[in-house]
């Protein structure tokens, strides 16, 4: 019986919540914004046991003297402070009544005065060790780490003003980039496949080449032709290799999500009950 | 005793101290913010999106702006959040304010007293705006409100039952709003509100998030998402658009639009990380290069 009502629970509030997103009318609408409620109702309750849990932990580890508990003795003097100025709203201009927020408030001041700067303080660190593992690790060493190595690149100068001035002031400069990128990998093949790699690295010269001239020809005559700058290629990177990445993962994270949901609503899946031995 | 090996330079290049790395970064962030180097932008079509959604909005229309985020996230997101503001403000549109995040009031706060009210005198609480605050429960809130706001938002803020506030007389639910302008830095955010909010309402959603988490939402656009905000670029792209489209407000002053007046240490910071890349790459080639050599002569 321990075991059966709340799959039986899962299975009736898992079917009213399927049929909702198809059937959007009464009664099931009204019984998913029920549903919805209690639900954050019980996420209200989650902030209790969360720091319940957070005290339990971090007071057990400064009882015992355990390694870093120096660490644990701020993070609980922090809560608390947090937590009493909070509740009692301490500082506020209208007694309990004022909003948390209000001004002269203890609670806005710790946030202001504390948590804000060492929160940002925490997360400007990540531009230093970003620079710093790059460095070490971002490196060419095989095809596919070369072709993310490239793209990173673009979308870096992308990001910047760089990238668009250096296509603005040397139109056809990403293409040469190109073009001697992949003669260089012909030239690498010119030992086993002599010919191939020639006539690649010509076709590869003489198309940049020509491309070139001509836009240039077109520009110094005052017209407008179209050479590959950084803000596009960063564009197209964002909008097809990566898009397409992306929703080769989404895809695959929603069948798994439906795969999962049916496990749970049927009732195949069960470890969520715990063990059989609690 | 052996010989010990005096380390080439590219060996040595390769081996650099990490704290020279840290230098240079430190550097290219406190040198264009000495001098004050600002850059102008160029928008791209996704925040171009967004700038022309909010033009082509009637004076008078109801815009839900959720602050999903905190201050880890604010030198991104708190110059998008003061950029919808203000364009929301010469527009005229009524703007209701609330949070999926416990830490989105304070941010939002930060918006209403630094721009609303120093830039807007015009703009009076409860009549053009209020701030509805944090509720609990993610994507469930979103749920809730989608039929009606009083269910979860009994009174504001400042504990003003929602009845007796004025811009709220006409607003019933999610779908009462002409467009969810969200700004966020994780979960719950700019994806929840797609998903449980404009896609059940038909609302449309628009908004701005990390750069780090832009790529994750491109599925997304331009269908069920209007336009899509990502990073510190961005920002700056919305403020340039913003001096452009009201010249006569702001004329060229940049001082108020702190994404353009950050863009120039990114800037010289993604130079930085691009030239250590590139040097980083060249002597680890140099290196094998050499190595193999040696391993050559050895064998010989």
């Amino acid at each position: 019986m321990r075991r059966q009502i709340p799959l039986l629970i899962t299975f009736v509030v898992g079917v009213i919540m399927l049929f909702e997103a198809f059937i959007p009318h009464p009664p099931f609408d009204q019984l998913n914004e029920s549903l919805s409620i209690t639900f954050d109702v019980l996420a209200a309750f989650a902030f209790m046991l969360g720091g319940g849990n957070l005290a339990k932990i971090h007071l057990t580890k400064i009882s015992r003297s355990e390694p870093g508990w120096g660490y644990s003795a701020v993070t609980m003097a922090g809560f608390f402070a947090m937590l009493a100025v909070g509740l009692f709203k301490v500082g506020g201009p209208s007694g309990v009544k004022h909003a948390l927020e209000a001004e002269g408030s203890w609670f806005q001041a710790a946030y202001d005065y504390c948590f804000l700067p060492l929160s940002a303080t925490t997360f400007s660190l990540l531009a230093f060790f970003v620079a710093s593992a790059s460095y070490r690790a971002f490196r060419a060493k095989n095809r596919e780490a070369t072709v993310l190595l490239i793209a990173a690149l673009i979308i870096l100068l992308g990001r910047t003003l760089v990238g668009t001035a250096l296509t603005e002031t040397l139109p056809g400069s990403l293409e040469l980039l190109f073009g001697a990128l992949l003669a260089y990998l012909a030239w690498e093949q010119y030992r086993s496949k002599r010919w191939v790699s020639l006539s690649l690295i010509g076709a590869v010269g003489a198309f940049v080449l020509i491309r070139t001239l001509y836009g240039y020809l077109i520009l110094a005559g005052g017209g407008d032709f179209y050479l590959l700058t950084v803000p596009d290629l960063v564009n197209w990177i964002m909008v097809v290799p990566q898009l397409a990445g992306q929703r080769a993962i989404m895809i695959g994270i929603c069948l798994g999500i439906i795969s999962m949901s049916l496990r749970l609503i049927l009732g195949v899946e069960r470890s969520y009950l715990g063990s059989d031995n609690d | 005793m052996a010989e010990t090996e005096t380390p080439s330079m590219m060996e040595r290049l390769q081996a650099i101290d990490r704290r020279w790395i840290f230098l240079f970064i430190m550097l290219a962030v406190v040198i264009p913010l000495a001098f004050d180097l600002t850059i102008d932008e160029v928008a791209t079509p996704e925040v171009q999106a967004i700038y022309d959604r909010i033009e082509e909005l009637p004076p008078g229309s109801n815009v839900l702006l959720p602050f999903d985020y905190g201050p880890e996230s604010e030198p991104e997101l708190q110059p998008m959040a003061d950029s919808y503001v203000r364009h929301l403000c010469r527009r005229k549109q009524k703007l209701f304010f609330m949070c999926l995040w416990a830490t989105g009031q304070a941010q939002t706060l930060k918006t209403v007293d630094h721009v609303l009210e120093q830039e807007f005198s015009d703009y009076s609480y409860g009549r053009d705006y209020v701030m509805l605050g944090f509720r609990p429960g993610g994507q469930g809130v979103i749920q809730v409100v989608v039929s009606d706001f009083r269910t979860l938002y009994q009174s504001d803020v400042e504990g003003t039952p929602i009845d007796e506030i004025p811009i709220m007389q006409n607003v019933k639910g999610l779908k009462d709003m002409d467009l969810i302008l969200n700004i966020s830095g994780g979960f719950p955010g700019l994806k929840e509100w797609i998903q449980f909010g404009g896609d059940r309402t038909g609302v449309p959603v628009a908004g701005g998030v990390t750069a780090v988490q832009a790529p994750l939402l491109y599925p997304y656009y331009p269908g069920q998402l209007s336009g899509i905000m990502g990073g510190l670029k961005a920002a700056a792209e919305y403020e340039s658009l913003l001096i452009q489209g009201y010249s006569e407000a702001y004329g060229t002053d940049t001082e108020r639009f702190a994404a353009i007046r950050r863009m120039g240490p990114q800037t010289l910071a993604h130079l930085v990380i691009i030239l250590f890349l590139v040097v980083g790459n060249i002597a680890y080639f140099a290196s094998r290069g050499s190595s193999r050599e040696q391993r050559k002569s050895l064998e010989k």
